[in-house]
């Protein structure tokens, strides 16, 4: 047992370095899957992890009431709160002022809220930088400064009130910006804006003819009793907190999520394409395992091994990657203290990112390794080629079509598995791209009519974006390269003897290219309205249809990326002479 | 060929032109060679040793071509020895290589300009077999027997390239010693 | 002449690696000659036939077909003409597995341009002379040794070349097989066809009316066939 244990290791790694183009394709292609895994997984923790320490940092409350009534009629409300059966702490009424900041010629709505000088016992804000409160200044929470570009020191002006900013400090008693909860005094509805506080006996004098708004803070026995509470515009909970500030990240999630979907097909499909081509270079050796007296199992065994192998290492880099670009790709938000990268990934997530490796090495491996391992001996030694299939109405078709169109279909028939995987990479490509013209033409219309200043959920949607497109082409062209060549090699023999019968370099290449291209054309014709399903389906709200034109753009962009990588190759093979193909060519 | 006449006579007694047909027959082209009188020489001398025995037929005149010939039990017995017989002519090579090796050693000749007067009469007779065997008439079973010739032909063709390839390969290094 | 050749020759390498495959061959085959040019294997005349062909280009030396020169031709213009005045038969027949007889042979005449339907017809007469009408529907891996070459030599006659050039017709089949590609080649001979078969089996000799042998790139000896099967004469040519 042992014995065979060191042969299928030594096997494997052989064959591992004498293929180490291959070898290094595969794991690209699926560490690209797990690494878009590992980052929307992690992004999870982005937005968790640090609300938890700050949350810690800052004695946050487990339960805040803001009633809609203001002055004293507010006042009476929580006072009644304070009492509530499970209640063991408190702390304020603290005055709110629902007002405009004005800096640097840039304007957003603020929560005002009012302070003390003296500590309290629950929600202290995390002074990052400056001081806090003191009269005629201002704390602004932190994700809202960098927001609008504030730094300690700088004056802004509320409702037309100058003030300096003495600091910026974290909260865990309200989201972070955009969703500091910011409405019209008396309204329900919410709007997006920041938190900034001043000392209490400046706020009566900010808010002008505004009367004031009152929140509590409230401590209970278990902070988990608070998820029985009912959430409301008069009063929130540590964990719908939690949610708001998770939804600076929920598009950036959702496009990762769906995303590691796509490029999962994608890697499948690149993974198929490249253990195809392996295969038949392996087809020999099984042959000669065979001969010695190995089993079909034990064949088997020795080339899942290796796929299985490279599977592990891909989960193991698409990990480490996913993780080390989380924080690189996808800025943490500021309004929250604590850094992304403390702990090791989440045992959930090294779970996910390994299963996919596995399932796309074994799932696309398997059916071409038993078939290998059960072709007969003598047949595998010969090493003949699995012999193309025929398909009877292209070949007719082909016969009244100009000798490029002729060559190219007749070379697409040959191997209809190869031409199914150009199609699959396609609609991928093309569904993952006509997505992401979607998810950008909403962009272009959320607006948040009155200011400037850039949305960071937004941005952060925009990023991953970003960096799905990224992976995606690249996906898209290894696939696209790796059966290109598989194609140029196997064709080579039908090719060289139709240069025999007087086909130039030029319709060979051209017929090459467009046996490639043929498949790729439904791919994306389906890949267009399947992005746009896609996106009806995973998002909520009402999906902005890009123009027409623009889909026609990424179609036919997709087309010509397809054909000129093609091109490339053929015209390299036309190139070579034909006599040596034909003297190359088994008989 | 003495045995061969026996075996023909095998089957039943038969007249000497008979013989020669059947015989013509059965190796096709080839057989067009064959020389008339040589069989009515190899029966006589069969009836000689006792081996066949043959009789007048009746109302013509008495000439070796109008008498029908039977086997003996001596004649059936050697038939018999014969089929039974593993002898396998073999061509003979020996001969032509020590004309080439004496040849080289007394420089009489070039052993190459030997080998390539050799090759082209192989060619020849290898051409004629072979053009015999394209012949639409030819009987399968006689076409076997061109196969046979064509296949023995080749083999001498095959040997005598190996005969040129050593002889040039030779006659460069004896330059080489000379030099 | 139909061909013609002066001074041929292909060289590989360099210095001590120099290989000259072709050396300075002088050819010219007239019309409807059955030539044979026999040599052991490496001799080179592989390399002669793709150069004669204008499937290689030479590295010296000059070669016409029909009085053109085709030696300097374009890529694009040699394609042309093989495609209209050369057939090449090869020795593992290279026939598409995936079609049948009748579309391997017309895939000649479709290349050349021509519509599907006389292409057909064509595909279809020449099937009939090689004697596989009855085949023509069987893919290649239906047909025997034989049967592939004829097959092969079939789609060679598509679009009435000028001259058929052979590589090793003969090297992959048996005997019955290679008396049948012979009574093949003897009937084209007679019909006027220019055949140039290189190969080493001298039983080609049989149905050409030139034996050339070659050694080491260059023509060793040169005979020129007259007379039929039997008194047989054999003349030199040097």
């Amino acid at each position: 047992m042992a014995g065979r244990l060191l042969f299928i290791c030594q096997l494997l790694v052989r064959d591992l370095r004498r293929r180490r183009t291959e070898t290094v394709l595969l794991l690209v292609a699926i560490t690209a899957a797990t690494a878009t895994l590992t980052l929307g997984l992690t992004l999870n923790e982005i937005a968790d992890r640090p609300y938890q320490q700050t949350r810690t940092a800052t004695a946050g409350p487990d339960v805040i009431v803001t009633p809609r009534t203001t002055g004293q009629a507010a006042l009476d409300e929580l006072a009644a709160r304070t009492t509530a059966a499970g209640v063991t702490d408190h702390s304020g009424p603290f005055p709110i002022a629902y007002l405009t900041m004005t800096a640097h010629g840039r304007s957003a709505h603020a929560v005002v809220e009012g302070r003390d000088d003296a500590p309290v016992s629950i929600d202290r804000p995390a002074v990052t930088d400056g001081t806090w409160v003191r009269p005629g200044g201002v704390v602004v929470e932190r994700a809202f400064a960098d927001a609008l570009g504030i730094r300690t020191g700088d004056t802004v002006s509320i409702d037309g009130h100058p003030l300096r900013v003495t600091g910026t400090a974290v909260t865990a008693a309200r989201a972070t910006y955009p969703y500091a909860g910011w409405h019209y005094s008396g309204s329900v509805l919410v709007e997006r804006g920041g938190l900034v506080w001043v000392d209490r006996s400046d706020i009566a004098t900010l808010a002008g003819s505004q009367s004031l708004s009152y929140t509590l803070n409230l401590k209970l026995a278990d902070p988990a009793a608070s998820a029985t509470y009912p959430v409301g515009d008069q009063l929130t909970t540590w964990q719908a907190i939690d949610r708001l500030n998770g939804r600076l990240y929920s598009d950036a999630q959702m496009t990762l999520l769906v995303g590691s979907w796509l490029l999962s097909g994608l890697a499948l499909a690149g993974v198929a394409g490249i253990v195809a081509g392996r295969i038949i270079g392996q087809r020999r050796r099984v042959g000669l395992l065979k001969a010695v007296g190995a089993g079909p199992a034990m064949i088997a065994a020795i080339h899942l091994a290796e796929y299985l192998v490279i599977g592990l290492a891909a989960a193991a880099t698409g990990l480490v990657t996913g993780w080390f670009a989380a924080p690189v790709l996808i800025r943490p938000s500021a309004g929250l203290i604590g850094s992304v990268n403390a702990q090791p990934p989440a045992l959930r997530t090294v779970i996910a990112a390994t299963a996919l490796a596995l399932t796309i090495a074994v799932a696309a491996t398997l059916v071409p390794v038993v078939r290998a391992a059960a072709t007969s001996t003598i047949h595998a030694l010969a090493d003949a080629a699995t012999p193309p299939r025929r398909r009877r109405w292209r070949i007719w078709l082909s016969r009244r079509l100009p000798t490029a169109l002729l060559i190219g279909v007749r070379i697409n028939a040959r191997r209809p598995r190869r031409a199914r995987l150009v199609t699959v990479n396609t609609l991928i490509t093309t569904t993952a791209l006509v997505a992401v013209l979607i998810v950008n033409t909403q962009a272009v219309h959320f607006d948040l009519g009155y200011t400037a200043l850039a949305n960071p959920r937004v941005e952060r949607g925009e990023q991953a974006t970003l960096v799905l497109t990224v992976v995606v082409c690249v996906l898209a062209l290894v696939n696209a390269v790796v059966s290109t060549w598989t194609a140029v090699l196997d064709a080579r023999q039908p090719l060289a003897v139709a240069r025999t019968l007087g086909a130039t370099p030029g319709q060979a290449g051209v017929g090459l290219a467009l046996a490639q291209l043929l498949p790729a054309v439904p791919g994306v014709a389906v890949g267009i309205p399947a992005g746009i399903g896609l996106v009806a389906f995973v998002s909520i709200g009402e999906v902005q249809y890009p123009p027409g034109s623009w889909l026609l753009a990424t179609a036919l962009g997709v087309l010509l990326a397809v054909a000129a990588l093609t091109a490339v190759p053929a015209m390299v093979a036309t190139r070579r002479p034909v006599v040596d193909t034909l003297r190359s060519a088994p008989t | 060929m003495q045995d061969v006449v026996l075996a023909m006579l095998a089957k039943e007694p038969a007249h000497g032109y008979e013989l020669r047909s059947r015989m013509r027959d059965a190796l096709g082209p080839l057989g067009e060679a064959m020389n008339a009188g040589q069989i009515y020489v190899t029966l006589t001398r069969l009836a000689k040793a006792g081996l066949v025995t043959s009789e007048r037929a009746d109302g013509l005149p008495d000439r070796p071509d109008r008498r029908v010939y039977t086997l003996t039990p001596a004649g059936q017995q050697r038939v018999a020895a014969w089929l039974t017989e593993v002898t396998w002519p073999k061509p003979d090579l020996a001969e032509f290589h020590l004309k080439l090796v004496a040849a080289a050693s007394a420089r009489l000749a070039d052993p190459v300009a030997l080998v390539d007067a050799q090759r082209r009469e192989v060619l020849r007779r290898l051409r004629d077999a072979q053009r015999a065997a394209l012949g639409q008439a030819v009987d399968p079973v006689a076409g076997l027997l061109l196969e046979g010739v064509v296949l023995r032909l080749r083999a001498d063709m095959e040997w005598l390239e190996a005969c040129e390839r050593m002889w040039t390969k030779g006659d460069r290094t004896g330059r080489k010693a000379r030099a | 002449m139909v061909l013609r050749a002066r001074g041929l020759t292909r060289r590989y390498g360099r210095d001590s690696g120099l290989v000259r495959a072709v050396d300075e061959v002088d050819l010219d085959v007239p019309a409807g000659q059955a030539l044979a040019i026999m040599g052991p294997s490496g001799c080179g005349k592989s390399t002669l036939l793709h150069l004669l062909g204008g499937l290689q280009r030479p590295t010296g030396g000059q070669v016409w077909l029909a009085d053109r020169r085709i030696d300097t031709m374009s890529e694009w213009a040699s394609a042309r003409l093989r495609r209209d005045s050369l057939g090449f038969v090869f020795q593992s027949f290279h026939l598409m597995d995936e079609l049948t007889a009748m579309e391997n042979v017309e895939l000649a005449a479709l290349l050349a341009g021509q519509p599907p339907r006389r292409a057909r017809q064509r595909a279809l007469h020449l099937l009939e002379r090689v004697g596989l009408a009855d085949r023509a529907a069987h893919l290649p891996s239906a047909l025997s040794g034989g049967q592939r070459q004829r097959v092969a030599i079939a789609r060679a006659l598509c679009n009435e070349p000028l001259v058929v050039l052979a590589d090793e017709p003969t090297g992959n089949l048996d005997s019955a097989a290679t008396l049948d590609v012979l009574r093949l080649f003897e009937e084209l001979h007679t019909a006027g066809q220019t055949l140039v078969v290189v190969t080493h089996d001298p039983r080609i000799a049989a149905v050409a009316d030139r034996v050339i042998s070659m050694r080491d790139g260059a023509f060793a000896d040169d005979r020129q066939v007259v007379g039929a099967a039997t008194g047989t004469v054999y003349g030199r040519r040097r």
